[in-house]
């Protein structure tokens, strides 16, 4: 029997949507399609449900149940993300790792052994290719996400991902900066392999902003540490006005749109520092 | 590491930049972030740069339906190959050079020229000079890259006479498509100081020869003919800077015949091919007219730049 190298987690949903060419409806095809590129020799794929949801999966995606709360947290069904990372830890593999449920694999043995070559150093932060049909072989990138993650089992097992669930944004933006912020290598790839159904953002910007917040939780016993990181002065103060803004989120006039424009800032400064170790993997 | 890994350098536009010649950064809905160039045609950037040879790629924020601008790079004073294309809602210019180009230094200083140059209001506010809108530069090293130019000076002097002496623009192309001819129904062109809201250019003539009508409304014909042997005929009585702008919209045909194709509905596809075909032939013989009439006929630059095309009466 072959090993499990790597352990993929994500949370498949039950239905997607998503516009075709002609605006057909595109969605469950492209699902299924994603669902089936996953698994490979050595790489093992787990999703997070709750009871509700049950999605319909394909051979080679276990079925794992998921805690309850991300609804009444963010709106709407899911998992959290600790919970499936420690999941793919659970497995013992050596490279564990997260994925959009709407990412499609274009990975040969070649890049995904390049992959779990580079993971095994440390964590790598994929950015997704949008395409607007199956078919398409190039795109742009999105460079302010990061859909599929690698990283070493030790290292996942020290990140402390609490209040973030799939299907919400900053989770990505969490785990790579604890791990900068920890010393870990973290190495933000494009490879034309990882593919995604352009569409609008799904997410609702309360929910956006719960996540923020989260995130600045995590942030705020380490703010002194962020120094190091080598912020320009704007987005140190966009951090403190977070830090200042978020306890009183919903109380006064205002805090909801500071926290938003802050946030954007704030992320796309961390973009700023994680590109400083980029790579295209061809 | 693996052989399949490339690094890369990432500039990304929202933030602040080592250059000059762009305006604030702005931030589109989906985190898409850029600078308009400008007010000045000339905008520079230096990155840190691979020493050898190399490839970038200009991530260009485009509008629905616009084709890449024309855009001129210089690396480290020296004109480099730059090819535009579409992906997806942006476009990109593909940047290359050879290790020359560097000099074995690790600072890359690029210059970008467009051809074209508009005002558009700044987000609630005045007019502005703006070229092209850049979101990222990306560069990376390669093994190997073509030869770098030489003649800077001449090339973004070239360029700018004439984007400003000697416009010429064929604007949005329709077709209408035949057997025994073809009109292009230009709206937007221009020659010269003379803006052509609408211009017809009828095409017809039997294989070995290719006759080009081009008309504004009621307005007497431009009368071009290419005979099979390749020579071209121009009206007479027109000055040698209305000859070299004549010359300038015959090149640029093709370009805006294809984008007509493009945008046709059940256009003949081997009608289509035999037209384009035969405008190749057209702007061919207008390169190398207007490479002649550029290079020993008289000055087009002579007399007065705001005078209106010479039409015929």
């Amino acid at each position: 029997m072959r090993v499990t190298e790597v352990a993929l987690a994500t949370s498949v949903p039950p239905v997607l949507r998503r516009t075709g060419p002609g605006g057909a409806e595109a969605g469950r095809d492209w699902l299924a399609a994603c669902m089936a590129s996953w698994p490979a020799p050595g790489w093992r794929v787990l999703t997070l449900n709750p009871p509700e949801e049950a999605p319909a999966l394909p051979p080679g995606i276990e079925p794992a149940p998921a805690a309850p709360g991300v609804a009444a947290a963010y709106g709407r069904p899911g998992a959290w993300i600790a919970d499936a990372l420690a999941a793919a830890c659970a497995t013992g593999a050596p490279v564990v790792g997260l994925v959009n449920a709407d990412i499609l694999f274009d990975l040969d043995a070649g890049r995904r052994a390049a992959l779990l070559d580079r993971a095994r150093g440390g964590i790598v932060a994929c950015n997704r290719m949008d395409v607007l049909h199956a078919s398409q072989a190039e795109g742009p990138f999105y460079r302010y996400g990061y859909d599929l993650m690698l990283m070493p089992r030790g290292v996942a097992a020290g990140l402390d991902l609490t209040g973030f669930a799939f299907g919400v944004p900053w989770w990505d933006y969490w785990i790579l900066l604890d791990a900068v912020l920890q010393g870990v290598p973290v190495a933000v790839v494009q490879c034309a392999g990882l593919r995604h159904l352009a569409h609008r953002e799904a997410w609702s910007e309360p929910a956006r902003r719960r996540a923020l917040a989260v995130l600045v939780g995590h942030l705020a016993p380490r703010r002194a540490a962020l120094g190091a990181l080598g912020l320009d002065p704007v987005a140190e103060a966009a951090v403190d006005l977070l830090m200042a803004a978020t306890p009183h989120l919903g109380e006064a006039y205002g805090v909801e749109e500071m926290m938003s424009v802050a946030g954007t800032r704030f992320g796309m400064e961390v973009v700023r520092i994680l590109e400083r170790d980029a790579w295209r993997l061809a | 590491m693996t052989a399949p890994w490339t690094r890369r350098i990432v500039v990304d536009l929202l933030h602040p930049v080592d250059g000059s010649g762009w305006h604030e950064a702005e931030l589109l809905p989906g985190t898409v972030g850029f600078r308009w160039s400008g007010p000045g045609r000339l905008s520079t950037l230096r990155a840190p740069a691979p020493p050898g040879a190399g490839r970038a790629e200009a991530l260009l924020v485009l509008q629905p339906g616009e084709a890449p601008p024309d855009i001129a790079v210089f690396l480290n004073g020296r004109p480099v190959a730059a090819a535009p294309r579409r992906l997806g809602a942006f476009g990109v210019l593909d940047i290359a050079w050879d290790a020359a180009a560097m000099a074995g230094g690790t600072l890359a200083e690029f210059w970008f020229q467009p051809a074209r140059m508009i005002q558009l209001p700044a987000p609630g506010q005045r007019m502005r000079s703006v070229g092209f809108r850049l979101s990222t530069l990306t560069i990376e090293a390669t093994e190997d890259g073509p030869e770098a130019g030489s003649e800077a000076a001449a090339l973004l002097l070239g360029r700018r006479l004439l984007a400003e002496r000697l416009p010429v623009a064929t604007g949005r192309a329709r077709l209408v498509l035949s057997r025994d001819g073809a009109e292009m129904h230009l709206e937007g062109a221009r020659l010269g100081p003379t803006a052509l809201p609408r211009l017809t250019v009828a095409l017809g003539g039997l294989d070995d020869a290719l006759e080009v009508a081009l008309a504004p409304p009621g307005g007497a014909a431009l009368r071009v003919t290419l005979r099979g042997g390749g020579g071209l005929a121009l009206p007479g009585g027109l000055s040698p800077r209305d000859a070299v702008l004549l010359l300038r919209l015959l090149a640029a045909l093709p370009e805006a015949f294809g984008r007509g194709v493009d945008a046709a509905e059940g256009a003949l596809p081997e009608v289509a091919a035999d037209w384009r075909r035969r405008l190749g032939a057209l702007s061919a013989a207008a390169g190398v007219a207007l490479a002649v009439a550029l290079s020993d006929g008289p000055d087009p630059l002579a007399g007065d730049p705001g005078l209106g095309f010479g039409w015929p009466a």
